[in-house]
């Protein structure tokens, strides 16, 4: 990439994030005028501690889509790794080794992913269809799909949220984004894998260990889509099999708004935070003016692809006046 | 000119009164027959006593599980119904599916920041609205749940739930076993057996209690047997087949629903047995209906999601009435046999 194409891009990326927060500014305008129950302080820590679960799983989707991959099976590994980490809970074992046991797991089940894809060769459509499949299926036959209820006291802070608290399920979030933010920006990891996106071939030659880097990257999808379930699991107070069933595409969604691009080569943590938001307010918004739910869901997916062609309209646009 | 005149006005005198008459009749027949929907909710109403309009502008929210299905759309349109009644604001929210735990956490949050008078919340399992409930007391509003909420839980928590029974299942058993020993009695009892749902599943466990204890009780029945049928057709159909083999002389099975009820009809007709044991099942789907209105399911238990939201409006305006809610509230299940298959016009 030369320096006129990088300084587009930055100016691709700037504009992307002002729309994005001029999009939320908007609807968050429109939802106070028409509900004056959603501009309270209640209600914003809400939309926080409601967007939590997708904001963590968008962050490693948004590495994975980084490198032009994606991952179907975030939603079956939070299930799996949930159950494991409320058995163990069970019996007996420390909260924190608990939590430590599931994010392991789910680091355990990325890698398998990333084997599929980096030492197989498969695609990673296929490879995490599959698991997706295969985790759900384990979680459903070891629990025989009844949920475990009953965390202890000191793991289910997690998802406590009292008026006028600060939400530790939202600092997480929070913290997990500004990681993801500093991998993509500032390590060598983060460089190698929006360099394997960008074009695998070439930064093989370059001397980027491209299996191991696209290992890792499953790996911590795995990693986040596990500390989402430890949010779930806590607020809920329940582990159990179908736990986030099409977790996925919401995820997905919050990254593509976020104007990371399905070819690779680039990935936006701030943009996926902003289009979690989206997602997040929208969802709260319409139940406050009573919106029923499957109307909600057509909203939301209207907005998506509203969205993305807003971006790619402004990319072109951009582009040709250089 | 004019005798012909007053024929012509005394026949139509006479006329007009024979109509009334006729019509009259007809009027006194249809109020003496009282529906099963009527009576359902006549039963239903009657525990929670009478309930005022309210005076000041009430707003009842209501967290159902889903809408994609039949039976929580008739609830919701119960809940609109007793809206209109009683004049009060009643906004019906669901989750997407059957299984969006934290959509559905998510709505009753999102409805405890609105803040409502009171709060009816449809529970998916039994831990996963607590949260919301915790919040909805601390704002001090209403909440009607069902008693399958881990109500101790929810307590500790700091949640302050009405939990009602809202349906009670072991009735619901109890309703059917004894139309099935009433028949049997006529024909001196005999032997009969329960097909039950998925082990371990609440309702199933209640249906079957419910019936087992019916059985258990009557001198003139033996309980021959209890079998799972996991709710399937299939399977249900194969348990019965089973059961005819171990006993030729069964006279009686009480189903824990009607797609097993159905099954096993199904069964004993291509065993040969057309007619010989007296299948009855519950929840009354529409192929339910038909085959009792063909006289080969016997009856079938049925019980009204319409008349459950009615009956949750009522309580909620009746609890912010400062009325005490009896826990064990729950809609009446009814009996839709041959008999009186004709009187399920207006079920809904």
């Amino acid at each position: 990439m030369n320096y006129k194409e990088e300084n587009i891009k930055r100016r691709i990326d700037r504009f992307q994030r002002l729309g994005l927060l001029a999009f939320i500014l908007v609807i968050g305008g429109l939802f106070s005028i028409l509900s004056p129950y959603f501009l309270t302080r209640e209600n914003l820590i809400n939309i926080l501690v409601q967007s939590a679960v997708p904001i963590i799983a968008a962050v490693g989707m948004t590495l994975v889509i980084g490198t032009a991959g994606i991952d179907l099976s975030i939603g079956s590994i939070l299930a799996l790794s949930s159950i494991i980490m409320a058995w163990t809970m069970k019996y007996e074992m420390g909260v924190v080794e608990c939590i430590a046991l599931g994010i392991l797991s789910g680091a355990a089940m990325g890698s398998l992913n990333g084997f599929g894809i980096a030492i197989l060769g498969l695609s990673p459509f296929i490879v995490t269809l599959g698991t997706a499949g295969i985790f759900r299926a384990i979680a459903l036959i070891l629990t025989e799909s009844r949920p475990i209820y009953g965390m202890p006291l000191g793991f289910r802070i997690i998802g406590m949220d009292r008026w006028g608290t600060v939400p530790l399920s939202a600092v997480l979030a929070l913290l997990v984004a500004g990681a993801g933010y500093l991998t993509i920006k500032w390590t060598r990891f983060g460089a190698n894998a929006r360099a394997v996106g960008d074009n695998p071939e070439g930064a093989y030659r370059m001397g980027v260990p491209v299996a191991g880097t696209l290992i890792s990257t499953y790996a911590l999808s795995g990693s986040t889509a596990a500390l989402a379930g430890i949010i779930v699991t806590a607020r809920l107070n329940t582990a159990e099999a179908i736990a986030g069933l099409g977790m996925e595409l919401e995820a997905i969604a919050a990254v593509v708004m976020g104007g990371t691009s399905f070819f690779g080569g680039e990935a936006s943590i701030g943009g996926t935070l902003l289009g979690a938001l989206i997602i997040g307010i929208l969802g709260n918004g319409l139940t406050m003016i009573n919106v029923p739910s499957y109307y909600q869901q057509l909203v939301i997916g209207v907005v998506f692809i509203l969205a993305v062609l807003a971006d790619r309209m402004r990319r072109k646009g951009i582009i040709n006046k250089h | 000119m004019k005798k012909k005149l007053n024929a012509a006005i005394s026949t139509f005198v006479i006329m007009i009164l024979a109509i009334t008459f006729i019509h009259g009749a007809g009027v006194g027949k249809a109020q003496a027959e009282t529906t099963l929907f009527q009576k359902s909710r006549m039963e239903t109403f009657a525990r929670l006593g009478d309930v005022p309009k309210p005076k000041q502008p009430l707003r009842v929210g209501v967290v159902l599980i889903t809408l994609a299905n039949p039976f929580w759309v008739s609830m919701k349109e119960g809940y609109e119904s007793a809206a209109n009644e009683f004049g009060v604001q009643v906004d019906v929210q669901a989750a997407p599916q059957e299984n969006s735990l934290t959509a559905q956490l998510n709505i009753l949050e999102n409805m405890v920041a609105k803040g409502y008078d009171a709060i009816v919340a449809h529970t998916i399992t039994a831990q996963n609205l607590i949260p919301g409930l915790v919040k909805a007391a601390q704002k001090g509003i209403i909440t009607i749940t069902e008693k399958r909420v881990d109500v101790k839980a929810a307590r500790e928590a700091g949640a302050k739930p009405i939990a009602i029974e809202l349906v009670n299942f072991y009735a619901q058993g109890k309703i059917g076993a004894e139309y099935i020993a009433k028949q049997l009695k006529k024909k001196g009892g005999g032997k009969v057996a329960i097909i039950e749902g998925l082990p371990g599943a609440p309702q199933s466990e209640a249906r079957r209690d419910g019936a087992r204890d019916i059985f258990k009780g009557d001198p003139s029945l033996k309980l021959v047997s209890v079998q799972p049928g996991d709710w399937d057709r299939m399977k249900a159909y194969n348990v019965t087949t089973n059961l005819l083999q171990a006993h030729p002389d069964l006279k009686g099975i009480m189903c824990a629903n009607d797609v097993m009820a159905l099954a096993a009809v199904e069964a004993i007709e291509a065993a040969g047995k057309k007619g010989q044991v007296t299948v009855v099942g519950i929840d009354l789907i529409p192929q339910g209906k038909e085959s009792i209105a063909q006289g080969r399911l016997a009856g079938s238990v049925a019980f009204s999601p319409f008349v459950i939201g009615e009956l949750c409006t009522r309580a909620a305006i009746a609890a912010t009435m400062g009325k005490k809610i009896p826990e064990d509230l729950y809609v009446a299940s009814v009996l839709a046999t041959k008999d009186n298959i004709h009187l399920l016009s207006d079920w809904k």
